[in-house]
């Protein structure tokens, strides 16, 4: 006889449990669904993840699927982001097109580097948020402020579970006319600033950034800069391709470009024979 | 905001010329002026010697225990795994990329208390590693009309610290009808650093405002929720170059006397003020992770006040 339920299941309520949770079928249960682990990695597939086969809890040990640099700046009508459109699996070129920012609301938009999937779950939990405010009809929406706070302590409270998310996260917005550019990493660590770049890009475009942008630059002004910056980042790192989208937040709310080619130029001498100026390297 | 641009792309003529903004004024009227400037130098330039030669980084650094210890492990028993490309197949040992939950993104906080003032002030730069990830990032947090803090270390903490101490002195308000007493929020701030004890908060911290008698007060902290009521202090990566000059100049009280002796500095307000300019200016020239602006609040009977002062950029 199977004996009354002594703990409830999280995931399916109170008075049912979980398959998994039964002291009499959990090894069978286990024993199938050892059979059944995905071959190409990853979880299997559980109702009541945590409670059930498989052991404990896994934390991600390790990003997957990888975006590289994101790069944004603060120009006259609001902010312009800007990344490459690949998914890396390690090394391996292996998504080409990826999209990397998304909008959230009305007035923000984030771009992410980092593991792909958690970057997804983050979009999740902010489409929640905004189909709560349409749900509440009442005018009030989320602003770029708030939504990076919530951020912040998203990734801060993932951290302090020693479960962090593998993102760095840009977050563009205009709203009452003011425009608002931050970011976000995946121990919590964040600032706001005219000019914001992940990864590679705080190496190679930041430079330039600190050189040319200004909050009133114009448009075409601050979409050369960010192309500078694109194809800096496209020269030298090597996990990245070059397809590119770039997105701008303004009044008029947020649009993101198809993904387009930069001229680039690999002909220069200093890229044949790199060694020639540098004595005593190979 | 451009001239702001362009003072940054000035960097590096500012670095050739090597002289720092606060030597090249020559009218009287800037705070810091040449006079004051030198005399100090020639104060503690044998100090400073000494000081230079301290280790500048942070003291307590963040150990990843368990987790280094496991990817060590991994490491050994299956070097095999690490030859095959890519993310590891499930079930198998997992190859551990590397993380702390920590990271330090420098600065420094200076705080003198006086007969009825206090003043505390911190740089805006913001860094990790050898990178400036901003310029303009303020440190320093006010919690009640007559209590701030300032918190240099793991930026992430500090926030989640001041969050956290604002918001209870705001629940504290509103239950008993009056603000928080300086002297109440350095105890709860203790409090809060020891509850996490064993995950420390890596946030080293200054809380300096005016007590219930009206003087100056000034509490240091360790990360871990060890304070002390002082007459001046001084946290972060600039610590080691800071600190002895407030010693020189200031002389703390011997904490040995009985009755204890009130650790009030006795400098003017204006004294003070410049003295903290000129300590940020110092611990600029040598501290990568002290520089670009200092924010000086003085807090006294008349309220908060709130002035700045450029630093170096490089």
């Amino acid at each position: 006889m199977i004996p009354a339920p002594q703990k409830h299941s999280y995931a399916l309520g109170p008075g049912v449990v979980a398959p998994a949770m039964h002291p009499e079928y959990g090894r069978a249960i286990q024993e199938l669904n050892n059979v059944n682990y995905p071959k190409a990695g990853g979880q299997p597939f559980v109702v009541d993840a945590g409670h059930g086969v498989g052991g404990p809890h896994q934390h991600t040990q390790y990003p997957y699927v990888t975006g590289t640099s994101v790069l944004a700046l603060k120009y006259k009508d609001g902010i312009m982001v800007a990344c490459d459109t690949l998914g890396s699996y390690g090394s391996t070129k292996r998504y080409k097109s990826m999209e990397r920012m998304k909008p959230v609301g009305k007035f923000t938009l984030i771009g992410a580097s980092g593991e792909y999937s958690d970057f997804h779950y983050i979009m999740k939990l902010l489409d929640e948020l905004t189909t709560d405010d349409y749900c509440h009809d009442d005018g009030q929406n989320l602003t770029p402020t708030e939504i990076y706070n919530y951020l912040t302590r998203v990734m801060y409270n993932r951290r302090n579970k020693f479960d962090p998310l593998w993102n760095s996260l840009v977050v563009g917005g205009f709203h009452n006319g003011e425009s608002f550019l931050g970011t976000v990493g995946m121990v919590g660590t964040c600032y706001t600033d005219s000019h914001v770049a992940t990864g590679f890009g705080a190496h190679l475009a930041r430079p330039l950034f600190r050189e040319k942008q200004y909050d009133d630059m114009s448009e075409d002004e601050a979409r050369a800069l960010l192309e500078d910056g694109l194809r800096v980042c496209y020269y030298r790192d090597k996990n990245s391709i070059n397809k590119f989208q770039i997105a701008k937040v303004t009044a008029e709310g947020s649009t993101i470009s198809e993904p387009y080619a930069l001229i680039t130029e690999w002909g220069y001498e200093a890229f044949v024979n790199p060694a020639a100026a540098a004595v005593g390297t190979w | 905001m451009r001239a702001r641009a362009k003072r940054r792309s000035n960097t590096l003529s500012t670095l050739f010329s090597s002289i720092p903004r606060s030597r090249c004024t020559t009218s009287g009227k800037t705070s810091v002026d040449i006079r004051s400037h030198h005399r100090s130098r020639r104060c503690f330039s044998g100090i400073l010697i000494l000081t230079l030669s301290y280790n500048v980084y942070w003291q307590i650094r963040p150990r990843e225990g368990s987790q280094s210890r496991c990817y060590q492990k991994l490491n050994n028993l299956d070097r095999k795994m690490m030859l095959s490309a890519g993310p590891q197949q499930h079930g198998g040992p997992t190859q551990h990329a590397s993380w702390s939950p920590y990271d330090n993104n420098g600065g420094t906080c200076v705080a003198v208390a006086g007969k009825d003032y206090c003043v505390i002030a911190a740089d805006t730069r913001m860094s990790t590693g050898f990178n400036i990830l901003t310029r303009d990032q303020t440190k320093v947090c006010k919690l009640t009309d007559k209590c701030l803090i300032a918190s240099a270390g793991f930026r992430a903490d500090a926030i989640t610290l001041h969050k956290t101490l604002q918001t209870r002195g705001i629940m504290y308000k509103h239950s008993h009808n009056k603000s928080m007493s300086c002297v109440a929020m350095a105890q709860m701030l203790s409090n809060t650093l020891y509850m996490k004890r064993f995950f420390p908060y890596y946030a080293f911290n200054l809380l300096g405002g005016i007590d219930n008698e009206g003087k100056g007060a000034v509490y240091t902290y360790d990360a871990i929720g060890s304070y002390e009521r002082t007459g001046y202090s001084c946290q972060g990566s600039g610590q080691a170059l800071i600190m002895p000059i407030l010693d020189n100049q200031l002389k703390a009280v011997s904490p040995l006397l009985v009755p204890p002796q009130d650790g009030a500095t006795p400098l003017t307000q204006e004294q003070a003020v410049d003295l903290v300019k000129d300590c940020f200016a110092t611990a600029g020239e040598r501290d990568i992770y002290t520089g670009d602006e200092v924010e000086i609040y003085v807090i006294n009977a008349s309220g908060v006040h709130k002035q700045t002062q450029e630093l170096k950029l490089d």
